[in-house]
């Protein structure tokens, strides 16, 4: 009750504030960046603890924080708020990118290697295959007079996007439920791969379907080399920067959360700077991925080292604050228009992609002899969608205008419902796996009165 | 871009500062002095400013803004914190009677020659003139609490009454420094709230004190004897950031806000624990605001590093008849050394946060000579206490 009471009362105080600049003369711009952030952070989270009490993951409300106080709701983060605090974006999502990397353990992952595979496998084929066969059922919305050849490409391109998943989502509520166990590490393993490879099969599906679709003006095999080319120096400075963590960990060992916030916004710096330095300099289209960089050296440090297990402990002891203002800041970017105006369609295809997800994974995971029950959760962990989806999707609007945009804008919608939903699935399926912390202690707690009646 | 790459530079430089600075070296005793109480970021900051290497131009400092509204908050719920009534009691009663009317005199012997030196000097107008006297000798009437520490541990003093008077003083003499600041920031608001027949200096006040007691009882209200220190730390970093912001957004004190926060919450329930988690990266947010101010000089002209001697010597001479008049007043109680003013010469947090707010708010020449003037007075301060404070502690012993 005090939370809502408090949360009321912030919202209260932002209206009052408003009220009372409408009056000023002149305010300090960067007093009310100062002031979005603060009130971003305490209703996120005071939101968030309201959801925890009726079990919803936390991530859910700070979207929703976001999207209710943001530029689309009632405006309390202006546009201008969220532009100087972007620079937050790029340090959470590195930083998450970086946990991602460190808690995928090789000697855990290896385990159950057939699994993953299969899983990435059968999801890779059911869920692109599925969009291939019924994307021309909105062929005569999208896409008008357009060949069935043609259809099938675009198809195939929103099977691709709809592939690709949220890292930073999965490992956030994998913070927050304190999940462990066989099905959290494979489920955030695939996630974490099936981000990855998306983006060079997205790149060459893109480029054929330039030559099929706009021959004259595509982006060329250049584009494709830029991808690859960008992907395997990503790859290349990750395992780097795992040395170089490594490095300070073992010699320095001090302020080393400072140290973690400071790299990964330095990476993602410097990648912007070197993607600007090729393309004035050269005129190429040459750049680094941050992200890819991060979830690397993650790896790399948690499976090379023998401080890499340090660097989770690292990370979670400031990952709250991150994760907060990071899901906020999202949430309040995230225009709710888009939804509005596409909702008919963005649902078919959240409802198509859940259904195929959901499919696939069974098949996956039943190939690989898991439980009946389990294997039917793996794809309710598969649904949150984010950052890379978005990326693609703006890709498609800027290569192919005109019918790009409109799919852009459908495939952007659908990605913000599953941004809201897929939290709660993939908290749902932890839970009914065993193996979030709290109901972990609950089965325990269930064990242990068992054991006691069965000894009286 | 260069932003971000500033704010790591400057993190950077905060963390590491904060590690190496404020422990022993081999340095003569002034040097050495300057350098525990971290004093050479403000030549860092200088440095890297425009006045220096201009990697901070003026765009960069403004694009930091919201950071140093966060900093200054910081600062002021710090010293709020401090104010716990039930803390203050331990103390014998007098110290704080002295606090109280040696705080007073001192802004008020301040005020006057400061005014005049101004007025003779600058040619500003009397609205800028009364401003600056009252930023200069809000700055000037207050001490640096980590000097004094430095100096007990230099000096190897564990127990000298003269020596916690001059402790308890220096913690907690911006109490009026601070209130003094806030008023000032009211009585320039040009307009107020449309509906309501209040002059808008009385309004803004009004809202000032209404804004810190609501968001220190929201606070109060969030905390809780279990919550873990992650928690504590969002709690914090957003409630702090909401006061400065509001400051920093109608040109308000931050200090004054933050500052009746950290009282209101000082006396609640969860004080020590809150003292404790914000304490904990005090250092790197001092060294933050050092850099930051250094920073914000544009260039030091002969015509500011004459008025900041004199600015030195009028709070040199005011320390001492303040001090001497104080100790006159309660000579019946204890008897006070006449020259323990000396002993409070240390400049440093409160003061230089206090023209750091006023230049960020008021951007223009006078402004900046405020600033230059509290940074040269610091510097020059740091030097003159680390001959002066240890005299006195000795003629106190020999006593």
């Amino acid at each position: 009750m005090k939370r809502i009471i408090v949360f009321g009362s912030l919202a209260v105080f932002m209206l009052a504030v408003q009220y009372a600049a409408r009056n000023m003369e002149w305010v300090s711009e960067a007093g009310y960046h100062t002031l979005s952030f603060g009130f971003i952070l305490l209703a996120g989270y005071l939101l968030s603890d309201i959801f925890n009490l009726i079990r919803l993951p936390r991530i859910t409300a700070y979207l929703l924080a976001g999207i209710l106080f943001g530029p689309f709701g009632l405006n309390f983060i202006t546009r201008d708020s969220i532009d100087y605090l972007s620079f937050i974006d790029d340090l959470a999502l590195n930083f998450i990118a970086l946990a991602a990397g460190a808690e995928l353990q090789f000697r855990r992952v290896s385990k159950q290697l057939k699994l993953i595979l299969l899983l990435i496998l059968s999801n890779a084929v059911i869920v692109f295959g599925g969009f291939v066969l019924f994307m021309p059922l909105f062929s005569t919305r999208i896409m008008n007079h357009k060949s069935t050849a043609e259809t099938l490409i675009i198809g195939a391109l929103c099977g691709i996007i709809a592939v690709a998943r949220s890292p930073s989502s999965a490992i956030a509520i994998i913070s927050e439920t304190h999940a462990k166990g066989r099905f959290t590490d494979a489920s955030l393993c695939v996630t974490v791969i099936s981000d990855v490879i998306v983006i060079p099969i997205f790149a060459m599906a893109a480029f054929l379907a330039n030559i099929a679709l706009v021959s004259d003006s595509g982006p060329g095999s250049r584009y494709l080399v830029g991808i690859m080319s960008t992907l395997a120096v990503s790859v290349a400075s990750g395992v780097l920067i795992g040395w170089m963590i490594h490095l300070y960990f073992r010699y320095i060992g001090q302020e080393k959360i400072f140290f973690v916030m400071a790299l990964v916004l330095t990476v993602a710096r410097l990648s912007q700077l070197i993607e600007n330095y090729f393309m004035a300099g050269y005129g190429i289209g040459f750049s680094l991925e941050p992200m890819v960089i991060c979830m690397t050296a993650g790896f790399v440090f948690r499976n090379w080292f023998k401080e890499g297990g340090t660097l989770i402990h690292t990370i979670e002891r400031s990952s709250l604050l991150v994760y907060v203002l990071f899901f906020s800041l999202t949430g309040a970017f995230l225009d709710i228009n888009i939804v509005r105006t596409a909702w008919r369609a963005s649902l078919v295809i959240v409802v198509l992609r859940f259904l195929l997800l959901v499919f696939s994974s069974y098949i996956g995971a039943r190939s690989s002899r898991e439980p009946r029950g389990r294997s039917i959760l793996y794809g309710l962990s598969f649904i949150t969608q984010a950052g890379v989806s978005i990326g693609l999707a703006k890709i498609l609007s800027q290569e192919f205008p005109g019918w790009g945009t409109n799919l852009a804008n459908i495939i952007i919608a659908s990605i913000i419902i599953n941004q809201i939903v897929g939290p709660v699935l993939m908290k749902f399926a932890l839970d009914r796996a065993g193996e979030t912390r709290q109901q972990s202690s609950e089965c325990r707690s269930e064990f242990r009165d068992y054991s006691d009646r069965k000894r009286r | 871009m260069k932003i971000h790459i500033i704010v790591i530079i400057l993190i950077a430089i905060a963390f590491l500062g904060s590690r190496w600075s404020f422990s022993r070296i081999r340095l003569p005793l002034a040097a050495q002095h300057l350098y525990l109480t971290g004093t050479e970021f403000i030549l860092v900051g200088f440095l890297l400013g425009p006045a220096g290497i201009n990697f901070f131009n003026p765009e960069t400092v403004r694009a930091l803004q919201p950071l140093l509204a966060l900093t200054l908050g910081w600062i002021g719920l710090l010293f709020g914190l401090q104010l716990d009534f039930k803390l203050l009691k331990a103390f014998p009663r007098y110290y704080v009677q002295i606090n109280l009317v040696h705080s007073f005199l001192l802004f008020i012997f301040t005020l006057g020659p400061v005014y005049i030196m101004m007025s003779c000097l600058t040619g500003a107008g009397t609205t800028t003139l009364i401003s600056v006297s009252v930023i200069l000798a809000a700055a000037g009437s207050c001490t640096a609490q980590s000097s004094l520490a430095i100096m007990q541990k230099q000096l190897g003093i564990s127990r000298n009454s003269l020596m916690n008077l001059l402790r308890f003083i220096s913690s907690v003499d911006a109490i009026l420094a601070i209130p003094v600041c806030g008023v000032l920031s009211c009585l320039y608001a040009e307009s107020g709230i449309r509906f309501i027949r209040i002059p808008p200096a009385i309004q803004w006040f009004f809202l000032s004190i209404c804004s810190a007691v609501l968001l220190a009882l929201l606070l109060n209200t969030l905390l809780k004897p279990t919550s873990h220190q992650s928690e504590m730390l969002v709690w914090t970093v957003g409630f702090v950031c909401l006061a400065s912001g509001l400051a920093f957004y109608f040109q308000l004190s931050v200090l004054f806000i933050t500052a009746l926060m950290g009282f209101v919450l000082a006396n609640r329930h969860h004080a020590k624990r809150l003292y404790a988690s914000t304490a904990m990266i005090e250092k790197p947010v001092y060294i933050f605001l050092l850099i930051l101010a250094g920073s914000m000089v544009r260039s030091i002209s002969m015509h500011s590093i004459w008025l900041s001697f004199l600015f030195v010597g009028i709070r040199f001479l005011t320390k001492l008849a303040g001090g001497y008049m104080t100790g006159k007043l309660f000579s019946r109680v204890r008897s006070i050394p006449p020259a323990y003013g000396l002993g409070l010469l240390s400049e440093g947090g409160i003061s230089l946060a206090i023209a750091v707010s006023y230049r960020s708010v008021m951007d223009g020449p006078m402004a900046d000579l405020v600033l230059i003037i509290i940074l040269l007075s610091i510097l020059l301060n740091e030097i003159a206490s680390s001959i002066f404070t240890p005299l006195l502690i000795r003629e106190s012993e020999k006593a």
